[in-house]
Parts: structure tokens; C-alpha cells; sequence
């Protein structure tokens, strides 16, 4: 993870240095295809998340999910992706049923088009907590649907999941 | 990242009782399906699952602090973009009770025998019981905790009035690497023939972790119970063996 970010961080600045010089050396192939629009930018972030919730229930359906939904994560929300696979393997738990995204809001855009915000309403009512046995030990005070703010990045050309919190002073 | 971890940390052991909220708390679709986020409602700051960050070791915690009030109304703060709240209320974990673990229940072991499903009078029959041990996630008194149950004794009630007490669920002949009918630690020698009622009761040590990765011990054990394993217990008079007892000692009725 680091050294994605260390990447990124040398080769925007080894942009910026090329920027300066008058020989125009082969550009650094970081395609940056900035949104035509601001509905271009949202449908993306969109469709990133749907397709990341929909690798995600692949995976808990025990399918092979390709990409993995972990592809779709950058940052932070990778972090959290990787614990708490870790944690639900230690706690011999695992995951069945789907997520469903209720509604995407796109809330936020950046002038440079690079850093969207989203509020999504995740509905995981259909989602259950099995133990190794098979046992439903879901915890009763989940929420069945609760309301996220999801922050995506460009990176590569592409958008990525970035950061997922809970939104708090949002209903869905 | 450090203190970012420890202040996470932190932020997951503010009493839900104080009204405080959490706000901007890191939750993954998969977090929230295992119900491993914490979230606010209206009326409370609901901070579900296990302690997600590894850090939560370091964070500093006290035994002394009193309790806030239950009715005082805190407004919601704004923390900073660390989420770093000066002046909020850490309290120490409560020394539980096993009454207060009434709601968390180890799943009923297994129960089997050997030979499968009857026995010879006179004879030992193998009782054999598996239980694992057990790590349920869940709330006790405001609290988020992970309660763990380990197997320490095993109580086989034989059905005829007499209970065998092991520490362990007991071994095939097989894996001891003794013959058929002979006495093992779980086994039981009938004296009379007909049906017997065979069940076994485990008794679990538990243990609570508040999401520190420390155990501490609740004094007392929980009992499980498994489900009835019925043992006709029969009369051999002849039996057609491959060889003699000489021949092979280990085999049955010898």
C-alpha cells in the first residue's frame, strides 16, 4: 500500500519536474483522462461501487469473484477490507447473503475531477454472519441499512474506493 | 499512523453510556454486513464488533475513573479531522459475572460411541464428546465484547444412573491405539442390557475481552449440554471371530 503511494507521490513529481523541461522526453504513462463532466465523474464513482458491493457478494456466494473485491479499494478502505477478512478468519465467522446498494448520492467533486464523495445506503438485511457450523450469529444491533460516505480517488485512470465511513447525520 | 491507531483505539472505548457519538468511523460494506461499525442513532452511540485496530493494546485505560452519569446529555463534538477528542471519558471495564454472560451460549457438544450405537454388557463402551472452544461476539453492560468458552471438563451421564467425569471428550480405540471394548478415560461398562439415554455435559470456562486482546476469566463455568445419543446395550453369548485370543488379543471379546 505504501509504495502505491509512494509511486504515485515520485511520478507526480517526476511529472511535475518533466513539466519544466524543453526536451520533450516520452510522457510517464499515467493516463489521467479527467471527467468530461460532472455527471461523467459520478456515474464512474457509481459504478465503480456497485461493481465493488457486487465482487463483494460474488465472493461471500463462495464464487471466484474476478476482480477480487479488493481491487476496487485504495487507502483506508483497503486497510479496513484486509482487518476485517482477518478478523471474521479468526473468529472462525464468515459472510453470506448480499449487500444491496439502496441509493448512491454523489455528493462532492473536486475542481481537478480526481476526488469524488458519495453518500451510499448500503442494505445488508439480506447479508448474515455464519459461524463454522452454519449457525446465523448475526449481531442483533446491526443495522440493516445504514447510510456510508464513500470517498473515491482517480488512480491509473481508474476510480477507486478510497475511504468508507459512516455517514452520520444522514438517513436512508 | 501510531496515533491515529491509538486515538481510533480510544475513541472505541468511550463509553456508550456518556452519549458521545463516534462520528466519521471507518465502515466497509463487509464491516457493516459482519455488524463490525460503530454508528450513531437518535438517542445513542451504538459501537458494535470487536476492536478492529491491532494498536488497541497500547491504548491507556484506567480501573479508577468514575463512571459518567447516565442521563447527561453531551452534544456532538467536533473532534478535528483526527477525530481526536480532548476531555472524553474512558472507563474501565466491569468485573463481570457469569449472570451477566446469560446471554451468551457455547454451542451444545457432540456425542457419540463406539461401538456406534450399542454396547455389550460387561463390556466398556466408548463415549466420545467434541466441543471446541468458542468465541462469541456480542454486548454486555454497554459494552462491546468477545466472549471466549473453553472446554474444561466433560460429564458423560451414562443413562444408568452413573456419570463419568473426564477432562477430555475422550478418543476413538482406534487413534489410542487400543483394541475394541477395551477401558478408556470416557468409557462405561453396563451391567445390565436394554436402552440407555447417553448425554454429556461440558462445562466451559469463559473468559471476556473488551477488544484490549486481553482474557480475563469470569469465575465459574457454563454448562452445555448435547443432545440425547442412545445406547442399546445388548448380551453377547457367541461371536463369529476371524482369529483366536491368542492369535490376536486385541480383538473383540477378548
Amino acid at each position: 500500500m505504501r509504495t502505491r503511494v509512494t509511486t504515485a507521490a515520485l511520478s507526480a513529481m517526476l511529472v511535475l519536474a518533466l513539466a519544466g523541461c524543453t526536451t520533450p522526453e516520452p510522457p510517464e504513462p499515467t493516463p489521467t483522462p479527467a471527467f468530461a463532466s460532472e455527471e461523467e465523474a459520478f456515474a464512474a464513482a457509481e459504478a465503480t461501487y456497485r461493481a465493488y458491493v457486487d465482487a463483494l457478494n460474488q465472493l461471500h456466494a463462495g464464487a471466484d469473484a474476478t476482480p477480487a473485491p479488493t481491487d476496487y479499494l485504495i487507502g483506508t478502505a483497503l486497510e479496513a477490507e484486509l482487518v476485517t477478512q482477518r478478523t471474521l478468519e479468526e473468529m472462525h465467522r464468515s459472510l453470506v447473503g448480499t449487500a444491496v446498494v439502496a441509493s448512491f448520492t454523489a455528493t462532492s467533486l473536486s475542481t481537478d475531477h480526481t476526488e469524488i464523495e458519495a453518500v451510499v445506503c448500503l442494505d445488508v438485511s439480506d447479508s448474515r454472519v455464519i459461524d463454522a457450523d452454519g449457525d446465523d450469529v448475526t449481531p442483533s444491533e446491526r443495522p440493516s441499512v445504514l447510510a456510508l460516505e464513500i470517498g473515491f480517488v482517480q488512480t491509473g485512470g481508474e476510480l477507486a474506493v478510497a475511504s468508507s465511513k459512516v455517514a452520520d447525520h444522514q438517513t436512508c | 499512523m501510531l496515533i491515529l491507531v491509538s486515538v481510533l483505539a480510544a475513541a472505541l472505548f468511550v463509553a456508550p453510556t456518556t452519549g458521545a457519538t463516534v462520528t466519521g468511523v471507518t465502515c466497509s460494506a463487509a464491516q457493516l454486513q459482519a455488524g463490525l461499525c460503530s454508528y450513531t442513532t437518535d438517542h445513542e452511540a451504538i459501537v458494535s464488533g470487536t476492536d478492529l485496530v491491532d494498536g488497541g493494546k497500547g491504548a491507556p485505560r484506567s480501573n479508577s475513573g468514575t463512571p459518567p452519569a447516565n442521563d447527561s446529555t453531551v452534544s456532538p463534538e467536533d473532534c478535528g479531522p483526527l477525530n481526536r477528542c480532548v476531555g472524553y471519558a474512558v472507563e474501565g471495564p466491569p468485573e463481570l459475572t457469569l449472570s451477566d454472560l446469560a446471554s451468551f451460549r457455547p454451542a451444545a457438544p457432540s456425542l457419540g460411541g463406539e461401538p456406534s450405537g450399542f454396547g455389550v454388557v460387561g463390556m466398556p463402551t466408548n463415549l466420545l464428546a467434541a466441543a471446541s472452544e468458542q468465541r462469541i461476539p456480542g454486548t454486555v453492560l454497554g459494552w462491546d465484547v468477545t466472549v471466549r468458552f473453553v472446554p474444561v471438563a466433560y460429564v458423560f451421564d451414562n443413562g444408568d444412573g452413573t456419570t463419568t467425569r473426564a477432562s477430555t471428550g475422550g478418543a476413538s480405540w482406534a487413534s489410542l491405539g487400543q483394541g475394541q471394548f477395551t477401558p478408556t478415560s470416557t468409557s462405561h461398562v453396563y451391567r445390565a442390557r436394554g436402552t440407555h439415554e447417553v448425554s454429556v455435559t461440558v462445562e466451559y470456562a469463559a473468559s471476556v475481552d473488551f477488544g484490549s486482546g486481553t482474557w480475563r476469566p469470569v469465575p465459574g463455568v457454563v454448562r452445555a449440554e448435547s443432545t440425547g445419543y442412545g445406547v442399546r446395550v445388548v448380551e453377547v453369548r457367541t461371536a463369529l471371530v476371524e482369529r483366536t485370543c491368542v492369535e490376536d488379543p486385541a480383538g473383540p471379546g477378548c
